[in-house]
């Protein structure tokens, strides 16, 4: 069955702590969806996951799944299963006690959980490992027992923290499709805790970014790249190239000269922000001039910093291109206006959103 | 609420109590029989020895509940003392009444600690009826190491000093302190003596300071300084000529008679000694001591002492205690532990009172070959020194021998 | 594996460190006449086991309570150090290795000194010469074992492993029952036996407070060990060891069975 989350208002303080963990925090999540928490280490997100399990309770807002509030209930009758970080496998358990647990806690019978977990161990690649003890599983193998004993429950709500941070590199790859693949076929609403945004944008239907105790931003990964809503938010995703300036009838206007706006942008200061991998290099019709200050080859990009009469401006570019390019050289750099984006904020400032 | 609870207690106790002691010392026999019964005592005692335990909780209870349904429950004890401080934490506490302890076997310095801390309960000896048994005329049953027993504690043995040796290896003993002496000096390491405070290591000292003064008759009576300075340097003399002669030279002396006799039994030295030479029987019977043992009594003299039963003075079940102490002074009971089977213990009754058959009985007694006979003993009896002089000597063994 | 080897070693020192007292003990209690210098007893005799055995010497009677007290004593130590421990283990807080040493205090005091001071208070109450005063006194020493054991397994118990159960549906019971006794029960069942066997050894305390009523083994053990009769102490020795070694062994014997206890991880 698939069910929306709907997060309003939720704060939480831990007690002897002078600044909330939480502080006014709202966010959908659309039923069956698959939603990226993204944000730096230590903003709360595992707080935000305990709460909705109904580990930690809110000093105010509510939480609701469907149709109904959590808040009034315990954690094991929430219908909702978060997995830790750690994955917390019950050492004493086999691996197949372990995936049946929750069905034995519900009192059913013995075959019928036999057969449950059967059928989760075939799933997540477990197959012959039921007899197993914890302790003599692999990092994936681990990971995948933590999901099996999740999924087994078929619960409203899956709560993933951090699945892959304990992988190795090649593992995770593998680990993720499995968590896409499963969440698609169960149509699980799942809301996944990440600090990587790239495992974010690889995974998820939609990031919620959060800062400060709340949601900044919660969109697609390509609105989130294209049209961040802070010049913090901007920065988490890379972006590195932010103008200010004032914004006058439709054009800005900063140190390197006038650029088109959208349409309907009010009067005003700002900032003008353009992902590194939208500036294009190379002679053209609108392409002004600048100096090369550094070139670095990154593998499958080229980093290019670039002076723009005396704005620093970064571009990443296929290495193909950027191969001729000479440190103090002069080249010419067009700043497509599609990827031009208005922040009603001045780098210089202090930021609207605390980091 | 603990507090007010406790008040009462106090209040009401000694009231109480009170009443019920009067009964016991001005009642006759039968109400005190009548009130005993169906009671328990717990009788605490020195419980090292099997064959007492046996003759107590098989013999005497039994006769105990049968003829007069007190139930006995005998609590053995590594050390009377542990009892008298039992009874001086309850008085501490305020627990006059209703006490743990209903009899102790005791005597000497325990008796006395119980009496300056007015422990015992007093004056009740002449209601029970074999009381006529005992011969309280007897300086040694009237003082418990000096101590006047008035009427707060009842003589259930006599025993005196005995030396044992082990006659397949030393046929012919000294048996006088005088050629024991000489002997200690021709047999180097064969004899030692356990350190005072041992109760028995203390009494050896007190024969030699004994000797030392040529007889107990200026030692009896109250501690004199002078007397005591004048007998007590002699003494230090004779025991430190002794001392490069002992086991192990003398440089170390064993701590209790359990380890002295350990020393015996294995044949280390020649000699060991008791206050009750009834334990040479018990101690030869459990295969601890050479079945050779013999034992015999020095023959210038030869401390004896009593030891007895006390009531204290909160004990829950004073009637049934007396029920028992009547009993165990009973014809009967004294000849049956008196026996080498049972435990052969002397009496604390003159026989002379007794009947003709009971005389006749104690006469024809099995006599355990390894004890010495009372009789025999008695022929050299020494009346047991006044606490203060024990304190007096041991402390000035402590400080001239035990250094 | 090399800790496996070690344990083992460990565990074999210590039964022979446990065994080798034992057997003079045994010798002795069949002894009849074993004198210096001879190597064995001249005489075997079963008299001092026949009178061990005896309603007389009520050893039989004093090994049923000193079991039962000793027990009692077991179950309510490891039922407070349970919560003792689990804070203590848990929680991180300024002044914890003072509470600790504290705990601990009790099971470092001189005997005698707890003895003393417990005993007039007990009087006062009327809780002497009972067997619930003695059980009462035994707990101060037994108290710390368990609450030192269990406050290192909860140092190292994880107890997102018991949010996790709830998530899973378990209910705080059942999260109890099937997760946090299961991952304890070592450290449990340790405690116990530790507190057992402190109640099973105590002889000033059960002397005190128990008033002579209340006469456990090693009262009894005393009495014949200080009197000489080594036939007698080795009979009742034996009685009196070889119920706790078994006992013992009994509650060890699934230590190796058990499975590590998880890892700590902090969040």
């Amino acid at each position: 069955m698939k069910v929306p989350l709907q997060l309003s208002g939720l704060r939480l303080t831990y007690p002897g702590s002078a600044t909330p963990t939480l502080d006014g925090l709202d966010l959908s999540v659309g039923a069956g969806s698959l939603t990226a928490l993204l944000g730096p280490s230590g903003t709360g997100k595992t707080t935000l996951l305990k709460l909705i399990a109904g580990l930690l309770h809110p000093d105010a807002g509510d939480i609701r799944l469907g149709d109904r509030s959590l808040l009034p209930l315990p954690p094991e009758r929430r219908k909702v299963v978060l997995v830790f970080q750690a994955a917390l496998l019950f050492p004493h358990l086999t691996v197949a006690q372990n995936i049946g647990f929750g069905l034995r806690m519900q009192g059913l019978p013995t075959d019928v959980i036999a057969r449950h977990t059967d059928a989760m161990l075939d799933r997540l690649h477990l197959t012959g490992l039921g007899a197993r003890r914890p302790d003599a599983l692999s990092g994936g193998q681990t990971q995948r027992v933590a999901l099996a004993r999740a999924l087994i429950l078929e619960p409203d709500l899956l709560l993933l923290d951090e699945p892959l941070s304990s992988l190795d590199p090649g593992l995770r790859e593998a680990m993720r499709a499995l968590i896409r693949s499963l969440q698609r076929e169960l149509g699980v609403t799942t809301l996944v805790v990440t600090h990587d945004q790239a495992e974010a944008v690889a995974l998820a239907d939609s990031i919620a970014l959060m800062q400060g105790g709340r949601i900044v931003q919660h969109a697609t990964p390509e609105v989130i790249f294209a049209r961040p809503a802070t010049l913090a938010v901007a920065r988490f995703f890379g972006g590195e190239n932010v103008l200010p300036g004032q914004a006058r009838g439709g054009v800005f206007e900063s140190a390197i000269g006038r650029l088109p706006l959208p349409a309907g942008t009010a009067d005003g200061p700002g900032s003008l922000t353009l992902r590194p991998e939208a500036v294009t290099l190379g002679p053209g019709a609108d392409a002004r001039a600048a100096r090369v200050m550094e070139c670095r080859f990154l593998g499958t990009q080229t980093r290019v910093e670039l002076d723009l009469g005396g704005t620093r401006l970064v571009a990443l570019v296929a290495p193909h291109l950027a191969g001729g390019l000479a440190v103090g050289q002069s080249v010419g750099v067009t700043l497509p206006p599609s990827a031009l984006w208005f922040l009603r904020e001045n780098p210089e400032a202090p930021p609207a959103v605390p980091e | 609420m603990l507090r007010i609870l406790a008040v009462v207690l106090l209040v009401a106790a000694p009231a109480e109590a009170q009443t019920t002691d009067d009964t016991l010392l001005s009642g006759t026999w039968d109400q005190i029989v009548a009130e005993a019964e169906g009671g328990t005592v717990n009788w605490f005692m020195w419980g090292g020895s099997d064959q007492i335990n046996r003759y107590v909780s098989d013999h005497v209870a039994k006769r105990l509940l049968a003829d007069y349904g007190i139930t006995l429950n005998r609590i053995g004890v590594a050390d009377a003392v542990e009892v008298v401080n039992m009874v001086l934490a309850e008085k501490e506490a305020g627990i006059d009444t209703g006490g743990a302890v209903d009899l102790i076997w005791i005597n000497g310095e325990n008796f006395r600690s119980m009496r300056q801390a007015d422990l015992a309960f007093c004056g009740y000896t002449g209601v029970l009826p074999n009381n006529v048994l005992v011969n309280w005329e007897n300086p040694a049953i009237a003082n418990d190491f000096g101590v006047p027993v008035d009427g707060c504690e009842v003589p259930w043995n006599t025993v005196q000093f005995g030396f044992a040796h082990d006659s397949a290896t030393l046929p012919e003993p000294p048996r006088s302190m005088a050629e024991l002496l000489v002997w200690i000096k021709a047999n180097p390491g064969r004899f030692t003596y356990p350190a005072p405070p041992d109760f028995t290591g203390s009494a050896f000292v007190r024969h030699v300071f004994i000797h030392a003064a040529g007889g107990p008759e200026n030692l009896l009576g109250p501690f004199d300084q002078s007397k005591y300075d004048e007998v007590a340097a002699k003494t230090w003399t004779i025991l430190n000529e002794i001392e490069p002669f002992l086991w192990r030279e003398g440089r170390t002396y064993p701590t209790t008679l359990v380890q002295m006799n350990e020393l015996f039994a294995n044949g280390e030295v020649a000699f060991t000694f008791n206050y009750d030479p009834s334990q040479f029987g018990l101690a030869v019977d459990a295969g601890i001591f050479p079945p050779d043992t013999r034992s015999f009594g020095l023959s210038d003299g030869t401390l004896g002492n009593t030891n007895y039963t006390l009531i204290p003075f909160n004990a829950t079940n004073k009637a049934a205690a007396m029920v028992l102490q009547n009993l165990l002074l009973s014809p009967e009971e004294q000849l049956e532990k008196a026996k080498p089977e049972v435990w052969g213990a002397a009496p604390a009754i003159d026989i002379l009172r007794t009947s003709a058959e009971v005389q006749a009985a104690f006469a024809a007694l099995p006599k355990h070959p390894s004890v010495v006979a009372a009789s025999e003993l008695a022929a050299f009896a020494l009346p047991e020194l006044q606490a203060d002089w024990l304190t007096a000597i041991e402390a000035g063994w402590r400080a001239e021998i035990g250094r | 594996m090399k800790r496996d080897v070690l344990s083992a070693l460990a565990r074999l020192a210590l039964a022979l460190f446990l065994l080798m007292p034992l057997i003079p003990l045994a010798i002795w209690s069949v002894a009849h006449g074993w004198r210096f210098p001879a190597l064995l007893p001249s005489e075997l005799s079963l008299a001092a086991w026949s009178y061990a055995l005896s309603p007389v010497s009520g050893v039989v009677g004093s090994l049923g309570l000193t079991f039962f007290i000793a027990a009692v004593t077991s179950v309510i130590a490891t039922a407070l150090a349970y919560p003792a421990g689990r804070a203590l283990g848990r929680l991180r807080f300024p002044g914890r290795s003072v509470v600790l040493v504290l705990v601990l205090a009790p099971a470092v005091l001189p005997a005698i000194a707890v003895a003393l001071g417990l005993q007039g208070l007990f009087l006062r109450m009327g809780w002497t010469g009972t067997i619930w005063g003695v059980v009462l006194a035994h707990l101060i020493p037994a108290l710390p074992y368990p609450t030192l054991v269990l406050t290192a397994v909860f140092a190292r118990f994880d107890p997102h492993h018991e949010d996790q159960a709830r998530c899973l549906g378990a209910r705080p019971l059942q999260v109890l029952l099937h997760v946090t006794l299961p991952a304890v029960l070592p450290g449990l069942r340790t405690g116990a036996v530790l507190a057992f066997l402190i109640s099973w050894s105590q002889y000033l305390l059960t002397l005190s407070i128990g008033g002579g009523k209340v006469q456990t083994l090693p009262l009894l053990l005393f009495t014949f060990a200080t009197s000489g009769r080594n036939d007698l102490t080795g009979a009742v020795a034996m009685i009196y060891v070889l119920p706790a070694l078994a006992f013992m062994a009994l509650l060890l014997r699934q230590r190796s069975k058990t499975a590590p206890l998880p890892n700590r991880t902090d969040r």
